[in-house]
């Protein structure tokens, strides 16, 4: 009973020390991937809280402004190159070159201006981005005002330099400046002179849109806010619009502004990058938020039913969206079904198929054939999409991320993760509950393969560099797993991905049938997993070994085990734990396992068996003790392991019992006391071994070291027992 | 004649004063001698060391987010002819900038609402977390620009040193000394020098490159533990550091508090510092030993919620406790300038002293 409750202890310590020695768990579970996807590629609405006006891009509107007074041949681009990115040198020199006239420049803006000589827009420039420059060194929190600094100085510069322009093409510009730097100099009454002095020069274009923010920015500064809120939703600037109505005590926030956008025009293209943007940072990205969840329900719901939006698929697979976040799985799959009937582009009409798959394997109650055939059509669609959308930009990012640093779980690609979430957390659980196994890990390693097969890169770890695996199998290795353990790199990904927990759990006959699945596929379904799947049958064969040894079934093991290599062997996440002398692999283990039971069946002396039984316990024990990473890939539980199985708490707990048994058993066995005693001081038992075999030299031996030798000692004494064997000439 | 007389006194006291200064700076110790003399190059260095010949300058920390003397302040500082301000300007800190994103800015920047008294030189103090050193210590330019913008808007002119207060350990060490470096160097070229204050744990550390230090002697124990009798003073915490003689590589000035605050405990828990408690309330408050005051009734105080039961040990700096230290820096601190700083201008708390109190806590022990 004291020995069991040793054990207890001992287990209990173990459980504790795997959430230090378990594997790294994933960073994200798949249900938290990003889903809503109504506009822009990453997905977040950017932009939009910058904003400050209806148009839908004012830097490329001032583009179009810039090149109507120069050329419209130039491409926008090159005019927004030099307005808004060169810096103030790069201008400087622009001027020089533009005053001599000659030099030949690879941006078409400022090549027409160096050719054209137009050192009065190239002047221009120049204070405009002074103006900039000075405003940004005040924004920051360094920034003390001081009268007469040289921020200031450079303003009132900047205000005479501006007044002084007496053209008429930059007459409006040269405004917009000496407006911005008698703001920034809080000289609001003169930027309000100004404004109206001048408002009529205007073009009726971003300038003036523009000119009439500051404007009314001015009439805030000077206390009259109702003509400022007014100014500012004229111009769309609706940010400055919510800070008029927060500074009156109002508690406005960016939620408020949707029905002033809408107020003013239903299809203001804003609102979906602000339902984007509220969509992913205060529902996907920072928990779910009840309050504003169900303010965007209801505002997409009068959108819906006033019908005044064009863009009503946009507007259904909102509400679908917002609809199964309030739970109501029924309805969403009623909207979404609307949305997909509306025209919509290509971008929308692929996120709504998208969530109509997700729902549908959401809200179907077993996985059975036919919703077998529907996934297999829609994993096919999503696939092609995982494929054709993989450019070079996403590749870099799942090279650094996904394959270097090996941060499993993390958001990498849109349409793999779409693939990952809908596998992973809807049809992977119903496909298990039907009775599926088979096909759950078929889908399981496409979901967690499919996108790294697809890359062909491995990080290799001697040279530090992402290389092809050519030829070589596909083992992997990151960066991030020379984190630990003396820099020496171990698999962390293949031991630590959803695939694994599920091949560690489901039980070994399980992964035993997906491999003959795998050589010999059934159905087309097969083919079309297997081959985007991870494949290696090393990997396999040593998990299934490795669950074996835990299962004590070891002539099987022997079998898988032997088609293992040691070079795979050291690829595992537990390669740096075997010792290399003995060498204890698994497959030696399996081996010594083996030889001890065919020892315990075929001798025939009682004390011999016996010591042969013990020799088994004590292997057996340390294989879930001390080596434990001969029977599993992590120490104690880990807490990744998913609820629904008992699989390696069954194999750990008959281990136990197997191990107690054989024990109890060779103790019964022994019939020569002195080798009795022996084996009782070998597992510490010295009372028993004093007291039952009381005239044995071992007894003798403890009695005379009782005061050491006490019978509550956890381990016998090695030393001591090296001095004792030579002393006593054993 | 009697204009005469006054000029041969003048003289006659100038040359003992000079004389006895003299005398102390030999007396000082090799190396305290040895670092002024390493600035003698620079005219910093060479205001240092006229500083010191000046005689004592009594000074005091001022440490409000704002600035506004109160009549009490005024007339304490002329009283008590302080001569010197140490004024907190803004901290440094990494935290969210206005974008949300964490960086390492001034925070709780001073609100000048006064003019600093005539006559007063003014120290500006920055203090520094180890949390924005750790992440960036190249700020010494804007810091000290910041400062040079805020001297100039509330026209503070009679300023010759500027002071950084940072509670650097052995891992932010480094960082912080090599920010010293840069900003020392930027203050030498206009004639101004740097300071720092120093912890007593800092005292058997590597000297930071300043020009001086300000040895503080307050805060000297862990309000966080519950067996600590006075945070803010206590004899045996600084006699720790004080075993054998020091000999600092810097010349030093000693900062000794003249304040008190309430720590709130609850079940033996830190909770918050408390500086508005009246004790003298015996219907929310029952004294009990060792500073420890129980809480009664449970209120609202400096918006938090006193629960009955708590515990308030009042903390405190007393004259005697304050004097048996400046015993105890005077037989084992060698110090060539030595003046006392107190910490800090607060009516409230100095009420606490007597007048010669303070005179005494100001008087160098000879």
């Amino acid at each position: 009973m004291r020995y069991l409750f040793s054990i207890l202890i001992i287990l209990i310590q173990a459980c504790h020390l795997s959430l230090a020695c378990g594997p790294y768990d994933r960073s994200y579970m798949a249900d938290e991937y990003f889903t809503f996807r109504i506009c822009g590629e990453d997905m977040s609405g950017g932009g939009v809280r910058y904003n400050r006006s209806w148009r839908e891009d004012s830097q490329m509107d001032n583009c179009r402004s810039w090149a109507k007074i120069t050329s419209t041949g130039i491409p926008l681009e090159d005019i927004q190159q030099v307005v808004y990115h060169w810096e103030y040198d790069r201008l400087e020199k622009l001027h020089a070159d533009a005053k001599i006239g000659k030099k030949k420049n690879d941006n078409a803006f400022a090549d027409w201006l160096i050719r054209k000589k137009d050192t009065e827009i190239t002047s221009f420039l120049l204070l405009a981005k002074k103006c900039e420059q000075t405003r940004a060194k005040q924004c920051s929190a360094w920034y003390y005002p001081v009268q007469g600094d040289e921020e200031n100085t450079l303003l009132v510069e900047i205000v005479e330099k501006a007044k002084k322009y007496k053209g008429k093409r930059l007459f409006d510009r040269y405004t917009l400046q000496m407006m911005r730097a008698l703001i920034s100099l809080h000289q609001y009454n003169e930027c309000l002179s100004i404004w109206l002095s001048r408002k009529n020069s205007f073009h009726k274009d971003v300038i003036e849109e523009m000119a009439k923010n500051y404007a009314a920015g001015a009439y805030y500064h000077i206390g009259e806010i109702a003509k400022a809120k007014r100014m500012f939703t004229e111009t769309g600037d609706i940010c400055s619009y919510v800070f008029c109505m927060n500074k009156e005590g109002e508690t406005y926030d960016r939620y408020d502004m949707l029905p002033i956008l809408y107020q003013r025009d239903p299809n203001d293209k804003r609102l979906f990058y602000l339902i984007q943007y509220m969509i992913h940072y205060d529902i996907e990205g920072y928990g779910l938020d009840q309050k504003h969840l169900k303010t965007l329900y209801d505002f997409t719901l009068n959108v819906l039913d006033e019908g005044k939006a064009k863009n009503l698929a946009g507007w259904y697979y909102t509400a679908s969206y917002l609809s199964d976040k309030l739970c109501d799985t029924v309805q969403a799959l009623k909207y979404i079904q609307q949305a997909r009937e509306l025209p919509a582009g290509q971008d929308l009409k692929d996120a709504i198929r998208v969530f109509d798959i997700y729902l549908k394997a959401k809200s179907v109650v077993k996985y059975d054939a036919d919703f077998e055939n529907y996934l297999y059509n829609e994993l096919s669609w999503l696939d092609q999409k995982i494929v054709m959308n993989l450019d070079p930009a996403t590749k870099k990012r799942i090279i650094r991320y996904g394959i270097t640093y090996r941060n499993f779980g993390l958001s990498l690609y849109y349409w793999d993760d779409m693939m990952r979430k809908i596998l992973l957390s809807q049809v992977v659980p119903k496909c298990i509950a039907s009775g599926h196994q088979v096909r759950a890990l078929q889908l399981l390693n496409m979901a967690d393969n499919r996108l790294f097969n697809l890359m062909g890169k491995v990080y290799d770890y001697c040279s530090d560099s992402i290389r092809d695996w050519g030829n070589s199998q596909r083992i992997c290795l990151s960066y991030r797993s020379r984190w630990r353990l003396d820099y020496f790199p171990y698999n962390d990904y293949d031991y630590g991905n959803d695939f694994f927990i599920n091949l560690d759990s489901l039980g070994v006959q399980h992964i035993e049938r997906l491999i003959i699945r795998m050589r010999n596929p059934l159905c087309d379904f097969d083919r079309f997993l297997n081959e985007r799947s991870y494949v290696n049958m090393e990997y396999f064969y040593e998990i299934i070994g490795t669950q074996l040894l835990a299962a004590m079934r070891y002539e099987d093991a022997i079998y898988y085990l032997s088609q293992v290599s040691d070079e795979f062997m050291q690829t595992t996440n537990v390669s740096l734990y075997y010792r290399t002398e003995p060498k204890d692999y698994k497959l030696n283990f399996a081996q010594k396992m083996s030889a001890l039971e065919q020892n315990i069946r075929r001798l025939k002396n009682p004390d011999d068996r016996a010591e042969c039984m013990l020799a088994y316990a004590k292997e057996l024990q340390n294989s879930i003790g001390s080596n434990w990473y001969l029977t599993r890939y992590y120490s104690g539980h880990w807490y990744a392991y998913p609820f629904y199985s008992q699989y390696q708490t069954d194999l750990y707990d008959n281990a136990v019992k197997k191990f107690e048994y054989i024990k109890r058993k060779a103790f019964k066995t022994f019939t020569d006391a002195e080798r009795a005693a022996k084996a009782c001081y070998d597992w510490s038992l010295y009372k028993t071994a004093a007291t039952k075999y009381p005239h044995t030299k071992t007894a003798e031996y403890i009695r005379g070291h009782c005061d050491i030798l006490a019978d509550y000692k956890d381990a016998p004494n090695k030393e001591l027992y090296k001095e004792f064997k030579r002393k006593e000439g054993w | 004649m009697n204009m005469k007389y006054s000029f041969i006194l003048i003289i006659v006291f100038g040359m003992l004063y000079g004389c006895v200064r003299q005398k102390k700076a030999d007396s000082s110790g090799a190396e305290s001698i040895e670092t002024p003399q390493s600035k003698t190059d620079t005219s910093v260095g060479v205001e240092a060391v006229s500083d010191s010949l000046q005689g004592a300058k009594n000074a005091i920390y001022y440490w409000k987010t704002v600035f506004r003397l109160t009549e009490h302040d005024r007339q304490f500082l002329q009283k008590h002819h302080i001569r010197k301000i140490y004024l907190r300007m803004f901290d440094v800190d990494r935290v969210e900038n206005a974008e949300g994103e964490l960086e390492v800015i001034p925070i709780a920047t001073t609100l000048f609402q006064d003019t600093i008294p005539a006559g007063i030189e003014i120290v500006p103090t920055v203090y520094i977390t180890t949390k924005a050193i750790r992440h960036d210590s190249g700020f010494a330019e804007l810091m000290y620009a910041r400062i040079h913008d805020m001297l100039m808007r509330h026209q503070i002119w009679n300023v010759q040193e500027i002071q950084v207060d940072c509670d650097w350990t052995a891992s932010t060490r480094d960082l912080f000394f090599e920010f010293c470096q840069n900003l020392r160097d930027m203050l030498h070229a206009d004639s101004l020098s740097l300071s720092a204050t120093i912890r007593l744990h800092q005292l058997k550390k590597k000297v930071p490159p300043v020009d001086k230090g300000v040895l503080m002697l307050y805060n000297t124990g862990s309000f966080y533990n519950p067996k600590t009798e006075n945070s803010i003073l206590s004899y045996k915490d600084v006699e720790a550091y004080l075993k054998s003689n020091v000999t600092y590589g810097l010349p030093l000035d000693f900062a000794y508090p003249t304040y008190s605050w309430g720590i709130l405990m609850e079940e033996k828990n830190f909770r918050v510092i408390l500086h508005e408690v009246d004790f003298s309330d015996t219907l929310r408050y029952k004294k009990m030993t060792g500073g420890n005051y129980l809480v009664l009734q449970e209120h609202y105080l400096e918006n938090h919620h006193i629960r009955e039961g708590n515990i308030i040990r009042l903390e405190n700096s007393t004259f005697s406790e304050i004097m048996r230290i400046k015993r105890l820096i005077a037989s084992k601190m060698a110090s060539e300038s030595g003046n006392t700083v107190l910490y800090h201008l607060d009516s409230l708390n100095l009420s606490m002293f007597e007048e010669k109190e303070i005179k005494q806590i100001y008087t160098p022990i000879p």
